[in-house]
């Protein structure tokens, strides 16, 4: 098959964060698009409105748009931007006179189609998926959540176009991932609708093993079509070159460099980390060692002011030299950046929340650099099950800081004197989670589900 | 709009009983940032019990609220006169000889007119009210604001619910200076490393 095969089966992906978005799960969406049109379909994907990324939430990445495979189509449904809309001169007669009046009819109205504020990007996306399916039909579609009226969407899109659906819950819906408990009340509109989209669907994927077990649990008539997609890392996007030796042992005598990245929110053990490293650092093999912070702090612009006492900064996030732990903030990084970042690193530092069904992204790309890793957070974590076997991983079990700056120091000793047979073990161990190796039974699945015959499969790269 | 020598002045408008933390801080931000701040709340009581900076430059749209003429009506007709014709209607009976036995009865009445006045002023007139609350302030607020000389003013800012209304007709007025209802700092106050 070729790429000019009209008879390619063609997937609708409904992926919210896409490029230039830089939200934390757009690596699998994109990575997920590559992967299909690189084994030969058609893909077009709905993503989310550019003045939303820009405007909104602020959080874009430019350069990741040129990783996007060229043969992929993007198109952005509209998204009613009405509670984030802020000047009062793009207000109507309506909301402008009567703000409460306004701000009710449209909660309303929201509420009772879909309980969750990207429902009316969800119904364009109906609306448009079904035009473009009257001019060339879909096969498939796949959903990526959240936002989860992705789901939603998929789901009528697969009725009214009769068509199999898939979703992928690359974050959690229904199942809180720091309380361990259900996030809504019994009785809540969106139990409904998970019951009707897992119900309906061809194939529902899960991060890690623990949530597809919590699911099968909900909806056992579904458990035979649940399947698990780690997320995996990309090697496109992670160039550290397993030759140039970390810093530790080229520069035996230079302090070793802790790094962290992604964005620090405030569901994950920052002080404990803080103190354990400051702990560690009394040790002389840690003498004068940093801890890195290269990312955002929070989510959204702005949201970073209260996380500084918890890093021991001051409110301009320098180093007060008389509570300094040793933590540096180093801003945010392109993905496309961060190779370099942790070429430069002689351990890293996985801070993550805690939690059974948590396996957080990063920690793919971690092990691929063949470092060190240094786990802070509670000891049941999803994350074990892709950690475990990863021979240069160091865990304390537990938050109490004496045992977590015991990891820092036995990470810190092996930074500089593992083997490079320990090294490329380590790496080898990365290499079972390359992203595209992971999808490939998701994409076996859903081409055993389009309902036409297909093509012999021939990728196409 | 401002110039380089010239110091960037913001509008605020603050239209519930009070400015809420949220609007002290983003005030009391843009005055330390070297910002000259006019603000607007609905009356004379709003600002009691609040800490605002001196520098900030207050203005009420009203002295008094309760005396706007559809609360002075409503408080006449429900609370007062009713009140004062059972007060009438007692100080007979309760002193006249042959009524005297009707006087717990008007007593009664008394009590149950007042319930039935309170019931009307908190589930009727009140929720009423606080809708048509905004456009009355729009209404008369609208030359407090304009003594803000709002055509040099670099952005208006419609603080809190209330205050959308009058900020939205003020955004009409003057097409050249920005009104948003996002308490945004970001042009003002030097940006905290990320």
């Amino acid at each position: 098959m070729t790429d000019t095969d009209p008879r390619r089966p063609r997937l609708l992906y409904l992926a919210f964060y896409f490029p230039p978005s830089r939200a934390s799960g757009v690596y699998r969406a994109r990575a997920t698009a590559n992967h299909f049109a690189a084994a030969g379909w058609d893909v077009t994907v709905f993503a989310a409105p550019l003045s939303f990324l820009y405007d909104v939430i602020g959080s874009v990445d430019e350069k990741l748009v040129d990783t996007v495979d060229p043969r992929i189509t993007v198109e952005r449904p509209e998204l009613n931007l009405y509670r984030w809309e802020h000047e009062l001169r793009n207000m109507s007669w309506f909301r402008g006179m009567a703000p409460g009046p306004a701000k009710r009819f449209y909660e309303w109205r929201e509420e009772k189609q879909f309980p969750e504020q990207y429902v009316s990007w969800a119904r364009s996306a109906v609306g448009r998926a079904l035009k473009l399916h009257r001019r060339e039909k879909f096969d498939a579609v796949l959903a990526t959540g959240n936002p989860f009226a992705a789901f939603a969407a998929a789901w009528a899109i697969g009725r009214l176009a009769r068509i199999p659906y898939v979703i992928d819950y690359r974050d959690s819906w229904t199942l809180d991932l720091f309380s361990n408990e259900p996030a809504f009340p019994p009785g809540h509109p969106a139990w409904k609708w998970e019951k009707r989209v897992i119900g309906h669907s061809a194939v529902t994927v899960f991060v890690n093993n623990a949530l597809r077990e919590w699911h099968a649990k909900r909806y056992p008539q579904a458990a035979d079509r649940m399947m698990v997609v780690p997320n995996g890392w990309d090697p496109d996007l992670l160039d550290v070159d397993a030759n140039v030796p970390a810093p530790a042992v080229a520069h035996r005598h230079r302090p070793l460099q802790f790094n962290y990245l992604g964005t620090v929110t405030t569901h994950q053990p920052v002080e404990e980390m803080a103190t354990a490293f400051e702990i560690a650092r009394r040790h002389p093999d840690l003498s004068g060692a940093e801890l890195n912070i290269y990312g955002h702090l929070g989510f959204f612009q702005h949201s970073h002011a209260s996380f500084l006492p918890r890093l021991g900064l001051d409110a301009h996030g320098r180093v007060d030299p008389t509570l300094d732990t040793g933590i540096r903030l180093r801003g945010p990084v392109s993905k496309i950046e961060v190779s370099s970042v942790y070429q430069g690193s002689d351990v890293l530092v996985f801070l993550a929340a805690g939690s059974r069904y948590v396996t957080s992204g990063k920690i793919f790309e971690y092990m691929a650099t063949g470092r060190p890793i240094v786990s802070v957070h509670a000891p049941d974590i999803a994350a074990r099950e892709v950690l475990e076997g990863y021979p240069l991983w160091f865990t304390a079990d537990s938050l109490n800081v004496d045992h977590l700056a015991q990891s820092f120091i036995a990470a810190g000793k092996a930074a500089r004197d593992a083997s490079p047979e320990l090294r490329a073990m380590a790496r080898r161990h990365a290499g079972m989670f390359v992203r595209d190796t992971l999808l490939e039974p998701l994409e076996a699945r859903m081409r055993a589900a389009v309902r036409r015959l297909l093509p012999a499969v021939e990728v196409a790269s | 709009m401002s110039t380089p020598d010239k110091r960037p002045r913001v509008v605020v408008l603050s239209l519930s009983y009070h400015p809420s933390r949220r609007v002290q801080n983003y005030v009391t931000d843009l005055v330390n940032a070297g910002v000259d701040v006019d603000l607007l709340v609905a009356e004379s009581t709003s600002t009691e019990d609040v800490e605002l900076d001196p520098r900030v430059n207050v203005r009420r749209v009203l002295d008094v609220e309760a005396d706007l003429p559809l609360r002075r009506i409503e408080r006449a007709m429900v609370f007062t006169l009713p009140g004062k014709v059972f007060g009438k209607a007692r100080s007979i009976t309760s002193n006249n000889r042959v009524l005297r036995p009707v006087d717990p009865a008007v007593a009664l009445a008394k009590r149950a007119q007042y319930k039935l006045s309170k019931g009307f002023h908190r589930k009727l007139f009140w929720p009423a009210f606080r809708v048509a609350r905004p456009w009355m302030l729009a209404r008369r607020g609208r030359a407090s604001a304009q003594a803000f000389d709002l055509a040099t003013a670099d952005r208006i800012v419609a603080a809190d619910s209330p205050a959308i209304p009058l900020a939205w007709r003020l955004a009409r007025r003057y097409p050249q200076v920005r009104a948003t209802t996002a308490l945004d700092r970001k042009p003002y106050v030097a940006p905290r490393p990320n």
